[in-house]
Formats: C-alpha cells, structure tokens, sequence
C-alpha cells in the first residue's frame, strides 16, 4: 500500500545495478577489485544463485514480475519510482558494475577517453535509433546533441539530487550555462570539461537516471507526457502503462544489440501489500516474486526445486539521526551511551533474518570503503555500564524520558518500525525512554526531516553503492547540498569529505574515506549507524537471470559478454 | 410518481454542490504535504513553489474549486472550462499525467461487479431464512437462522478476509483463484474465470449485509402477520403458502428495502476493505492509496463520485419505496 | 450512518410483579440466555480494558519475551508475533485502545449530534435548514469513505486540531495509561466522533422536532425562560434517553471503526497494540498469510468479533424485552450499515 517510498525501492535494487559487465572496467574507478561479500555463512561465502548455469540462453516468452511500489511515472529525467522500468525503456551511456564498482561499457558510449581526470571524451555508438521503426520519433538517431540535452534535462531536474555534478561543468545549474558546456564535436563525440575532479559523477552517469533521449523528445517533452509515454532506444518498448496496476513492456526489434533481449514480452504487475504479492507469487501468478522475502522464505524457496532462489547484502542501511542543536544530543557523552547501547546483535537476529553485520558510515557491502567489520564490531560493542557511566558523567544519571523518535509513516513498510522497536527496547535498559512517534511520509519531509524539527529521528538512509552519498550526510551541506538536517557541522569532516570526492586515485581514496569514517565514528553523531543484512529473491526455475547476484559477484569473475540489465534474461518458455 | 422524482432529483443538485464544496474545502485543509511527496528529499522553498504552481495549488481556494468543477476557465488548460462538470476529474499528482477518469474506467467496473455480487449474495440467502424464521418463530430453524445472523453480523468482513487467505493459504496451500494477477479480467471476455476472481472476495463482502437482511425480513415479516389481513386470510382457510407470499411477503418487502438502500453505503465502504485485503484494483483500492499518497485532487474527485453513486443508489430506493407501497404519499 | 428511527422508549421493562428485584433479574436472564452472554462478553472486555496492567504477563511492547513466532504455549497463550511479543498482552491492551476508543468517540460524538440536533430541532428556520443541508451533504457520503476523508485532514500530523491538541491541551502526547502515541489515540477518537454526530444530529432533530410541540416548552417560553435555559433545562433532559440509546448502538461501531481504519494504515501508528493495527499490519498478515503465523492476526481478530457479538446480543435481547413481539431481533442490528 505504500506509494513511492524512495528507499524501499532503492533497497531493492533491481536496476541496472544489476547488469553487469561487458568490455571491461575501463575508468580510473575500475580496479576490478576482488570481492568477498559474506552473506550467510559469513565471510567467504558469496552471494548465490541456484538456478542451473548449463542452459542455453535464446529467443524466449514472456515473463510476468510483482512489483511492490507503485511507479508514479517513467520519465527517467523526473521520475525516481520506476527507474528499474526506465532502464529497460532508455539505454544511457554506459552501465554499472557495482561489486567490482566498475563502469562497463556495453550501452551507447563504446568508449571513454579521459585525457584529465575533469574531461570526460565519450564516444558513441553509430547507428542507434532511437525510437522503434515507424514511430513518432523514428529517424532521430541517438547522437551527441542527445546527450547534451539529456544531460542538461536530467541535470537540472527538479528531483535531481544536490546537482553538484552539473554544478562542476558549468559552474551553475541554469541550463543556458550548462548546454554550453557541454561539447559535441561530431556526432559521435560527447564531451565535457569539468572545473575540478569529481567521482561520484562516474557512478552518477550509469544512473538509470541519465538516459539517453533525443532532442527532438526533450523539446516536446511536456507534450508527449514522458511520466506516462516512453520514446527510447532500450531493449524493450512500452506496451501499456498503468503505474499502479501494470506496465506491459514488449521487445524492441530495433534495439542495437542484436538478437537481443531474449524475452517477447516482460509484464509488472502492480500490488502494493507485500503479503499479498508474496501470496500470489507462492500461488504460481508471477514468474518473478517481487516481494521483500525474509530468510524464512529464502530458506522455503531453496528446497523447492521448481523455484530459483538469490541473496545478496543488501544496501540498505537503518540508522537514527541525532540533533545537534539542542540538548541532550548535542552532548557526546549521551550520544556515545545511546551508541553502545543499541542491541545491534538483536537486530540482526531479529529484523535481519540472522544474516547481517555492523555497519559503520558506509554500509558493509561496499567492501572497498566500509571500515573493517572486526574494527566496527569492537566499537559498537553492546556496553551498558559504559553507557550508564557516560550517562552519568553527562548529568543524565537518572536517564531520559519522554524523547520522541520520529519515523516517516509508510503503510505496507514495517521493518522500519521493527529495527525501531528493538532499538529503543534496547535503550530502555540504560534508562532512556523512547517513544516512537510516526509522522505521514509527506509530513514527515515536510515539517520534520528538512526543518531539523527532531530531536531523534529513524531514517533508512539512501542507499548507493558509491561512498560519496553515504558520507554526505555527514556534510555541513548534508546529502541534498542544502543544509545538514541535524545541525552537524564539522569544518575538519567537510573537508576530507570534499577531498574523496576529488580523489581518482583508489588507494588515495580509500585512506581519505577512512579517515573521515574514523573521524565520524567518535563524534557518535549525528548518524547513529545500525546493521546491514541480505537482501533475497526468488523467480520459478523456468526464469534465468545471468547475472541476478544484485551486481555482486563472488571473486573476479565478471562475465565477458553481458549486457545491459534485462536484455539477458531468457525463460524456458517458448510461447 | 414523476413529480415526485422530478423534485428528489432537483433535491439533489444543491446537496452535490455542498457536497463537492464540501470536499474540496477538506482536502484544502490538509497543508503541503503533497508537493513534499513529489520533490521529496530535494524539497526546497522554491522546489515545493513550483511544485504547488505546476498543480495550480497555489491559486486562490475559490478559484481552485472552480477550476476543479469546471466553472472557472482553466489557464492551465488553455483557458478552456474543464472540470468535473465537462467529466474531466483532473490528474493524480503522485501517477505523473494519469488522468482520475483513465484509472475509473479500469476501477470502477471491479468495484461494480464486486458491489452487485456482494448485493445478489446478501439478498438470496438472507430474505429466504428470514422468511422462515419469521414463520416458525421459536422453531430450530429459527434458532439457527437467528444464531446465523447475529454471528455474521458480529465478524468484521476484513477479519473474515484475511483469515480465509491466511488459513487457506497457511494451511491448505489455497488462495482464491486469480489472487494477485493484478487486474481481474473483464466478465465479456471470460465469464467463468471473471466470476472465479470474484467469487470470495463477494461472499465474504456480503455475509455481514445478507445478516442485516436476514434479521430485517424476519422482523418485518413477523409484524406483517401479525396484521388483520393476514388474520383474515388465515381464517379464509388460505394455504400457507398464499398467506405468506401472496399476502405477506410484499408488504414486508418494504422496510426490507429500506435497509437494503442503507446497505449500498456499507457495500460501497465495505469494498475499500475488501479490496485492499484481496488486492483487487477497483475503485475503494484507489480512494486508499490515493489517500495514503496524499494524492489530493484524485481523493476529491473519488469522494465526490462516491458520494453521488451512493445518493443516486438511495434516490432509487426511495423511488421504488414509493412504488412498492401506494400508501406512502410523497411531495405536498 | 441513520435513518431517522423510531425508537420505542417508554416500554416497560419487564411485566409489573411483586417478586424481589434479584429475582426478577434472574428471570430475565433465564429468559434470554443469549443476552446474558453478550453481556458476558462485554464485561469480561471491558474488565480486561480496565486492569489490562494487572492480566498481562508481559509489557504488549516488550520484545522477546519468548521465541520469535512461536505458536500458542501455556507461557504464552496466543503466541508470540515475529519480535517475541506477546500476542496476548498486546489483545488484552488492544481492549483498552478499543474500549477508550469507544468511550472518547462516542462521548464527543454524542456532544456533538445532540448540540447540533437539539439546535436545529429546537430553533426549525433558517438554523434548521442550513444545520440539516450539511448533515445531508455528509450523510451523502459512505461511513467507510467520510471517515477516510475525516482521517486524511484531522490525522495529519501537520493539521490544526493535533496542533491544537497538543499544545493548547493537557491531553498527552506520549504515552499514557500504558497505551503509546495517546494523542493518536484521542484524534482517532474524534474523527469517528464526527462521522457518528452526523447520524446522530439527524435522529435527535426528529425527537426534538416533536417534543417542540408540548405544552411545557410552551408555557417555559412564556415565563420568559431564555432558549438556551429551555434547551438545558426541558429539551435535554427529554431527549437523553435517547442520547443514551443511540451511544450505545455507537459503541460497537466506533470500535470497529477504529479497527477498520487501523487495518488499513490510516489509523493508529503500526506497533500499537490495537486490534486493528495488529490485524493490519503488514509484516503480520505477511507472517499469517505466508508463513502460517496465524496467531498474530486470529486472536486480536477474534477479540473485536466477541465484542461486536456482544453489543449485538445484548443489543437483541434489550429489544426483545421492550417490544416482546418481536423476539430475535428487530433492527437491522447494531453493526450494520457500516460497512466493517
């Protein structure tokens, strides 16, 4: 029942980020690093698939898939509930590999050339249409003007988040500075120079949010009602779009990689209430569960041969923001107590399915940068008489009452109220009374979130698997660029924060991330991090996804030949 | 008769411009919480401006009505009136383009075959028993049917949902046909598995209303042989079959009606429940996670359209009230 | 929500006899056994609302109180839901929620039908006309959808009412006889309140309509009794039979309200021991629908239904003693119409 809540589907990362892999990790980013992810039975063990390898993909039916969120619209410049949609609908420049944090470039761009860190030469694929045959839209070729339009339509979109990245191109976020520069030299050649290096912009290009569309679209773009039309060049064409019933996507004849995708056909269906859409995929109605499964299901789904079963760590990251502003958290010594009283352990036993692990500033699945688990596990070690002790020396002795903690309302998403609910069990031990207090969704953004109208408040980060967002939040500008909801500031953080997000070199990197992942865990604040666990899908056996692991993979093996995400599932029927 | 229907329509129209003032005064109480919805963690001053501007929530409060209804030209939309009057009921703010009136015409046909169903499920298994109860009064049959009654009325129909989901599916393995394939099929294009999709989600929608019909008949049926011309008709020597259909059963039909018209309101809240428990997309699925959504102009649209189904349903009623018992004399 | 009903008053209770009054009671509830039972039933909830602290085994918000979805044991009699709370505790809290929601929506429900239904009655004319056009416009509306529509403006949190309530009330906002987010609890309250004065302004206009007529209002108004000391002093007390009558067809109502709405997601916060919010929750009905953990939703279910069936008896039986022709109920029942 819930309606665009925008971690929910982001948790449940299915988008390209699923996609993997096709002519190799070519940026400064792509030290195809070796990844170990534990998911289970700790490290070692790798996220799994059990479908059978050995078939042979081909030419194949149509598939149905639940679809727990209802997509608000489509258009991918705009619109962030139906990006996994988009993604089929759109092709952008390049994909992205997110376990190895690799770009692959298997999409429109063939190659990137980058001479600087700050230039970025892409070049194009030839040849692509950009709308199917016979179609309004036919004959405009995806070329470099689309690029610029594209990125000059998705960089000053409404919903785009903080707009640093256009901000280093032009200077600005006004179109008319940013449509200069960027560079179309030919038609197959898209460039930009920016001011001054930026990572993040690596990650944020593969975005399903950067599609590619003509401009000929671009123009007529409030004419054409892109939130309920698509005109794109990706591998499958809208059919019939109902964002809160059903989106009927069908293969796309002219798509510019051939004999590609595999499926005829690829049918959402739309329910809202996780029970029921669970329900139905148990009953044989979708050939794709999309519910959120608990390792309960997993487990279940595992002994059943006729169904195939995934698990990945997962993104999402619970965690409870502080204010600063005002007494008693803006106190460390009642921050710290608050901290090591969280019944991490609890947690995970019991929102997590028993699969999961600390997690510092940055979520644990991203390997690279998160701080190690044996360092986080000693910090945040469960230590009441610390705590009772800290609680004291900052004049709290008897404990607090009556602190509310505000979580955004979101019918049919309760595992927030749950990882809220053994929180503050747990803090009910050092004499910290809690009470949870949930406030509607838009209430909540409106009135508390933005305004910093808290005192504590429960809020399941933005999960991304590129460092830069995750740290945001502890940046004087916070993650929007417009201010840090909970008051914090700290000169010293901001800094070594602005400083990785310049950084091309991994290695420098990783010790600029680290520092500043230390410095933020003895501030215990304003994030008070939690745990991360699995995330788990299941589809019928007849259903094969290549490269379903959620992106990541399990050791090197990055598959040669794969392609953008859905062009590569094929099923065994043939109807 | 026609007079009489000529002035309850008439009736009607000043009590659905209240009603629609009415709905669109409440829904413009409920502060900005919509255009955060759409911009949401990038929200801005300016951002949730043009958000409010782009719906045109930011114009004066008569002004907006008056565009809603139709009255006042839309510069939106060219200056053009368009409105709930001209049948256009606006655009969701949450489903970016999707019209009120595209997403009724796939919802409301659910809801009406849910309600019609639910309404011929109530009514032939509740006057029968009622009926019988009534004739027999204090007999074993009257027991059960009074025992019957007074336990489906006392079940909520969503505990009665979940639980037959629940146990069916925890249990036997079972769900109701088609349970999750998102749209039912429509009844022309194949009536049995149509009427398969609905079969549960209406019987379980009518058992408390079938009670209220059951308990109705019985007790109206009771007092209407307890009347001196059924005592006459009794003492004629008349079978009990003539006494009780011929004689009887239509003048106890009349207050039956009666409750049968206040039920459409329960059918009509009955199917939000419902719906949302069976995950069938109609209309009452769509009023709640529009409600849910914030979604402001779709909810107001939707409580209007409620509204006057429900006055029009009632209207009918009255009508066929008068019809049935030529006593009752309407107007003057 | 109500037509306008006739409802018979001033019946006797019971024949005229010269037994002792236990013994009189007794053959009343001999003679309607199904009565007593309803009437069981509402005590025993109501009971369980009252000294919900002193029943319940464990806090209805504690945690792991035994192993996570565990079905009925002796330790814990309706099983434990997927944290380790106790599912017991949390139905017998739930009748506290309930029972308070009853009481508090009906009361101000009551306050309001009958200010408005006295006034409209009382003073007829232009106050009459525009009172009664608003009433038609809400009765326009079905329960189910006007409450929602009551919910989407006075729950918010942004809304002037909760702001109003607490900061201009010592109403709680916190917690308070044990029940978490209290304010949540009384808005609730109010909005079903509102939904029934709107059915209950209609029917105590008609009562008031008539006792208009009597001599005494009369002969009050020539002694120069002002209109508000006439409407206190003569119509009031006059039409508080019927206050009391319609409060109590309410109850069962506002408490299958609240469940309906809590159900849904537009009630009370999940996490809040009601009824409602347990059988709707969606992590517990996921767990009963697909992972057998009924218990989470049987119990708290079953416990709205014993009091609904109990109201409904007791309602029948009242019935049958004041108009003994009619033995097995006459009205449409108590809950009904309401689309629960």
């Amino acid at each position: 029942m819930a309606e665009l809540n925008y971690w929910q589907k982001l948790s449940r990362k299915r988008m390209s980020r699923r996609a993997l892999l096709g002519t190799g990790a070519t940026t400064a980013l792509g030290g195809a690093a070796a990844l170990v992810v534990g998911c289970g039975g700790g490290a070692g063990s790798g996220p799994q698939i059990t479908s059978d390898p050995n078939r042979t993909p081909g030419p194949s039916g149509s598939i149905t898939w639940g679809r727990p969120v209802n997509v608000g619209g489509i258009d991918p410049h705009v619109d962030l509930t139906g990006l996994d949609i988009t993604t089929l609908l759109y092709s952008s420049l390049y994909s992205w590999a997110p376990g190895a944090e690799a770009t692959i470039f298997n999409n429109l761009a063939t190659n990137l050339e980058m001479p600087e860190v700050t230039h970025f030469i892409f070049t194009l694929r030839g040849g692509v249409r950009n709308a199917p045959a016979g179609s309004d839209f036919d004959g405009e070729g995806i070329d470099s003007e689309a690029c610029k339009e594209s990125f000059v339509r998705r960089g000053t979109s409404l919903t785009a988040i903080d707009k640093r990245f256009p901000r280093k191109i032009a200077g600005s976020t006004d179109p008319n500075m940013l449509r200069p520069a960027l560079q179309t030299p030919d038609k197959h050649t898209f460039s930009f120079n920016m001011a001054e290096p930026f990572v993040p912009a690596v990650r944020e290009m593969a975005n399903a949010t950067y599609a590619i569309m003509s401009p000929g679209i671009v123009e007529d773009a409030p004419r054409l009602q892109l939130g309920q039309n698509a005109f794109g060049s990706g591998p499958f064409m809208l059919e019939e779009f109902i964002g809160n019933e059903r989106i009927v996507l069908k293969h796309n004849p002219d798509y510019f990689i051939p004999n590609r995708p595999f499926l005829d056909g690829l049918t959402y269906v739309v329910i809202t209430d996780n029970s029921s859409l669970l329900a139905a995929f148990k009953n044989g109605q979708h050939d794709v569960s999309g519910a959120v499964l608990v390792k309960e299901d997993f487990d279940e789904f595992s002994a059943d041969p006729s169904i195939s079963v995934a698990r990945a760590p997962s993104l999402f990251y619970p965690v409870i923001h502080l204010n600063f502003r005002w007494e008693p958290f803006d106190d460390i010594r009642v921050r710290e107590a608050l901290n090591i009283s969280i019944n991490r352990d609890r947690i995970i036993e019991l929102a997590q399915s028993g699969e999961g692990q600390y997690g510092g500033p940055i979520q644990w699945p991203q390997v690279k940068w998160a701080l190690p688990e044996a360092q986080l596990t000693s910090f945040y070690k469960r230590d009441l008489a610390k705590a009772k002790q800290s609680m004291e020396a900052a004049g709290y002795g008897d404990g607090i009452s009556d602190v509310l903690l505000k979580t955004p309302r979101l019918p049919g998403v309760n595992f927030i109220n749950d990882i809220a609910r053994i929180i503050v069990d747990g803090w009910k031990e050092i004499n910290v009374n809690v009470q949870i207090d949930e406030v509607e969704l838009g209430a909540y953004i409106g009135s508390v979130l933005l305004p910093g109208n808290f005192d504590m408040t429960f809020f399941p980060n933005l999960p991304y698997d590129e460092p830069d967002r995750p740290l945001s939040f502890y940046h004087s500008l916070g993650v929007t660029g417009t201010g840090n909801w909970t008051g914090y500031s700290n000169p010293a953080l901001d800094k070594l924060i602005d400083a990785q997000s310049a950084e091309f070199d991994v290695e420098a990197r990783q010790a600029i991330i680290t520092e500043a992942q230390n410095l933020i865990l003895d501030e215990h604040g304003p994030q008070l991090t939690t745990t991360g666990g699995c995330q788990y899908s299941a589809n019928q056996a007849y259903v094969h996804f290549p490269f379903l692991n959620f992106g990541f993979t399990s050791g090197n093996d990055i598959p040669q030949d794969a392609n953008p995400f859905g062009v590569d599932i094929w099923t065994e029927l043939t109807t | 008769m026609r007079e009489y229907i000529i002035r309850r329509l008439l009736l009607l129209i000043p009590i659905m411009i209240l009603v629609s003032f009415m709905t669109h005064a409440t829904f413009r109480v409920i502060p900005g919480s919509a255009a955060h919805l759409i911009c949401q963690f990038q929200c801005t001053d300016e951002t949730v401006a043009a958000i409010e501007a782009e719906f045109g929530l930011d114009e004066s409060f008569l002004r907006q009505y008056g565009e809603w209804l139709g009255v006042w030209p839309d510069d939106d939309e060219g200056n053009k009136f368009s409105g709930v009057l001209q049948g256009d009921l606006g655009e969701s703010f949450i489903n970016s383009g999707q019209t009120v009136t595209d997403r009724l015409v796939r919802t409301l046909p659910v809801t009406a075959e849910l309600m019609i169903l639910s309404f011929i499920f109530a009514v032939a298994p509740g006057i029968p028993p009622g009926v019988l109860s009534a004739i027999r009064p204090g007999s074993i049959a009257d027991l059960v049917v009074r025992m019957t009654s007074v336990a489906w009325l006392s079940v909520p129909n969503f505990y009665l949902a979940i639980l037959v989901i629940s146990f069916g599916s925890s249990l036997f393995g079972w769900l109701p046909p088609n349970f999750g394939t998102g749209n039912a099929v429509k009844i022309w294009e194949d009536p049995a598995q149509n009427l398969e999709t609905f079969f549960f989600p209406s019987l379980v929608l009518s058992l408390g209303i079938a009670a209220v019909i059951m308990r109705i008949t019985r007790s109206s049926m009771l007092e209407v042989m307890r009347n001196d011309y059924v005592r006459t008709a009794w003492s004629k020597g008349l079978r009990e079959r003539t006494v009780v259909w011929r004689h009887a059963l239509k003048n106890a039909m009349i207050p039956v009606l009666t409750i049968i018209g206040l039920q459409i309101g329960a059918l009509i809240g009955g199917s939000v429940l419902i719906e949302s428990v069976f995950a069938l997309n109609g209309m009452g699925a769509y009023l709640l996670s529009s409600v849910i959504g914030r979604d402001l102009l779709v909810v107001q649209s939707l409580v209007l359209i409620f509204a006057l189904v429900f006055v029009l349903i009632n209207l009918i009623v009255d009508v066929s009230y008068a019809w049935l018992d030529p006593r009752i004399r309407y107007g003057g | 929500m109500a037509k306008e009903v006739a409802l018979e008053l001033d019946s006797p209770l019971t024949p005229p006899s010269s037994a002792p009054r236990w013994l009189k009671m007794l053959r009343l509830a001999r003679a309607h056994p199904l009565g007593v039972f309803g009437l069981i039933c509402i005590l025993v909830i109501a009971f369980c609302a009252l000294f919900a602290d002193l029943i319940v085994p464990y806090d209805p918000e504690a945690i792991v109180t035994g192993p996570v979805k565990e079905g009925p044991t002796p330790s814990h009699p309706f099983g434990a839901e997927r944290l380790g709370s106790d599912v017991f505790s949390r139905t017998i809290f739930g009748a506290r929620i309930a029972m308070l929601i009853g009481v508090v929506s009906v009361s101000f429900g009551m306050v309001l039908g009958s200010a408005t239904g006295i006034a409209s009655g009382y003073f007829g004319g232009f106050v009459d006309s525009v009172l009664q056009r608003i009433v038609d416009a809400l009765l326009a509306f079905p329960a189910v959808v006007l409450l929602l529509a009551i919910i989407a403006v006075i729950g918010n949190d942004d809304s002037a009412v909760r702001g109003f309530l607490n900061d201009s009330t010592p109403i709680p906002g916190g917690r308070w006889l044990g029940i978490p987010n209290f304010l949540d609890v009384v808005v609730i309250s109010l909005a079903i309140g509102i939904a029934i004065a709107v059915g209950a302004a209609r029917v105590i206009r008609g009562a008031v309509l008539s006792l208009k007529e009597n001599v005494y209002i009369e002969a009050a108004r020539a002694m120069g009794a002002s209109d508000l000391r006439i409407m206190a002093r003569h119509v009031l007390p006059n039409v508080a039979a019927l206050i009391v009558v319609l409060g109590t067809v309410f109850l069962p109502i506002s408490i299958l309200a609240e469940a309906a709405i809590s159900f849904l997601g537009v009630g009370l916060p999940a996490g809040t021991p009601s009824w409602g919010s347990d059988m709707g929750s969606l992590s517990n009905r996921d767990d009963a629908i697909n992972r057998g953990v009924w218990w989470v939703v049987f119990f708290p279910g079953l416990a709205l239904s014993l009091v609904v069936l109990g109201f409904n008896l007791l309602g029948d039986s009242f019935r049958d003693i004041s108009d003994p022709r009619l033995r097995g109920g006459s009205g449409p029942g108590s809950a009904s119409g309401t689309g629960f």
